[in-house]
């Protein structure tokens, strides 16, 4: 017969996997309900197929950021250093200001160094994915060659975390049937 | 070296059987279940989706349970359910962040899978969940090392070997401290079969001019190629890791075999061998050589652990690599120093050669061991 430790250990794997689905599920549905709502223009840069389905990356103006453009950076900045990007909105969209290695008390992202040299530094969100259904990519992937207008509608909550809510193509909401 | 286990009567032959079928049988039930959600992306909302496979993760999980352990009457069919209750939770984890948009390359996703399952393999000492899980440690540290520090920070490549070297010497004596009870060397000894496996690849990898010799091109040379502070604190974590792992079996599992010194000493010679190539890169083809050499021994000491312990499993892991590595070599070495027609003929008869005494040998080593 089983033992009762087992049956113990087997319900608390239950609630362990739960507790992972409910607060992974919890944590971008507080980002969704409760964060800022911000626009970012963006290029798709490479459709992709792997096990998880087609996706876009998504370039931001705000994932390279020229030194020369914003007031304050750090100088000794370092590939996979966490980093807040203080942000501000010009004519409806999102700019870069300022990189900081502490939180700012003003509206700001946080992200991750992936890049960097003496003329800019190249940043990651998490939010650089989009996932469409298969082989509906190919509109959104032209956008580029075709000089049309990609945004990006985020929400960026007050921990400096983002997450996705919809895609614009030329100002529509992008809706795949 | 990976440790003797008792040889198979038929009934246990039959019962591999059932777990084969039943586990083929999850992964495809798990597989329509994706492809259920897959092909019904946009119709279904998005709580709905993680509802389905919620329902469908811990359906599988608590059938499997109740077969294996409540009525105990299909034991094998309720290990497949409860490893396929392993399979949706990772596709569970996957598809939240599909729909949330979150990163595709994170690491994150197959780490938080890993962490989820590992305790099952505890729990129910199940073969397939235990090779999932290692299987999963390497992926997530291939997407961890290629898609978090080299793809965008642009680290230095020679350190992928390296650290899956390393993590390979790791988990083998790791697993040699599952021999602490019978019970768990069940587990053990899979993560000793599987990373044999990986630290040869690595090895074989070293063995090649153009990745520990110097080529003249400065460019593409070790020594001026940037190493990520991350990549520096994994390398020297894994190594301290490897060595705390030995010094612990040796504390720990009293039942020493008559090959564990050996293993020990390879094991240290091959932590310090990959920290010398990465952090003390030389302009000269010393690794190159050194590495050739030391996979040969490699090689050979694995058949003859392997011998030494009866383990017929672990004398083909040893001939099957010698096979591939003296295939990888004679290309390596003469591919273009002899003219096509005569490296292709001079080939097929070292083989054929190499095969008949090959099967030879092995017919003797059976035979041996089947009488003993």
């Amino acid at each position: 017969m089983i033992s009762h430790n087992k049956h113990i250990a087997i319900t608390g794997v239950m609630i362990f996997w739960l507790v992972i689905i409910i607060s992974y599920v919890a944590i971008n549905e507080y980002t969704l309900s409760t964060g800022k709502e911000l626009m970012l223009k963006t290029v798709p840069v490479d459709p992709r197929d792997i096990f998880r389905g087609d996706y876009v990356i998504l370039k931001y103006d705000i994932s390279d950021i020229n030194f020369n453009e914003i007031k304050k950076y750090p100088l000794d900045l370092t590939p996979g250093e966490r980093v807040y990007v203080k942000l501000t909105e010009i004519n409806g969209y999102v700019q870069a200001t300022a990189i900081e290695r502490t939180r700012p008390t003003e509206l700001y992202i946080s992200g991750n160094i992936v890049f960097m040299d003496e003329n800019k530094a190249s940043i990651e969100y998490g939010i650089e994915s989009y996932f469409i259904p298969e082989n509906k990519g190919k509109e959104i992937e032209n956008t580029a060659a075709n000089n049309r207008n990609l945004e990006v509608k985020i929400k960026l909550n007050k921990y400096g975390s983002a997450a996705i809510e919809d895609l614009y193509l030329d100002g529509k909401k992008v809706e795949f049937k | 070296m990976v440790k003797h286990q008792p040889s198979k009567t038929n009934p246990q032959t039959d019962n591999k059987m059932i777990l084969f079928s039943s586990t083929v049988g999850a992964i495809l039930l798990g597989l329509g279940i994706i492809l259920f959600i897959a092909s019904n992306w946009q119709v279904l909302p998005k709580l709905i989706k993680i509802l389905i496979m919620i329902i469908a993760t811990f359906s599988a999980y608590l059938t499997g349970y109740y077969f294996k352990f409540i009525k105990q009457s299909f034991p094998r069919v309720g290990a497949s359910l409860i490893f396929l209750g392993t399979l949706l939770f990772g596709a569970t984890i996957i598809l939240i962040s599909q729909i949330y948009n979150l990163n595709a390359d994170s690491h994150w996703l197959l780490l938080i899978w890993l962490i989820g399952i590992l305790p099952l393999v505890y729990i129910f000492k199940s073969i397939p969940i235990t090779i999932l899980t290692t299987l999963l440690f390497y992926v997530w540290m291939l997407f961890f090392t290629f898609n978090e520090e080299f793809l965008f920070r642009g680290g230095n490549v020679f350190f992928i070997p390296i650290i899956f070297l390393l993590a390979s010497i790791a988990l083998f004596n790791l697993g040699d401290l599952h021999y602490i009870t019978k019970e768990l060397s069940i587990i053990g000894r899979i993560y000793r079969l599987i990373s044999l496996n990986i630290a040869l690849i690595a090895l074989i990898f070293f063995s090649f001019q153009f990745v520990t010799g110097y080529s003249g091109n400065e460019l593409i040379n070790r020594s001026v190629l940037e190493i990520s502070p991350n990549i520096i604190h994994i390398t020297i974590a894994i190594s301290i890791l490897s060595a705390l792992a030995i010094i612990a079996t040796n504390l720990i599992v009293k039942q020493k075999q008559n090959t564990s010194l050996i293993e020990n000493l390879s094991s240290l010679v091959l932590i310090l061998s990959v920290n010398a190539f990465g952090f003390f890169p030389l302009k000269n083809n010393f690794y190159t050589i050194y590495f050739n050499i030391i996979t040969t021994i490699v090689i050979f000491l694995i058949i003859w652990i392997g011998y030494n312990h009866k383990d017929m499993k672990v004398i083909n892991i040893g001939i099957i690599w010698l096979t591939i590595f003296i295939i990888i070599k004679y290309f390596d070495f003469f591919w273009d120093l002899m003219p096509r027609s005569l490296f292709f003929m001079a080939g097929g008869v070292i083989l054929i050669i190499y095969g008949v005494t090959l099967e030879k040998k092995r017919q003797l080593i059976r035979t041996e061991l089947i009488r003993e």
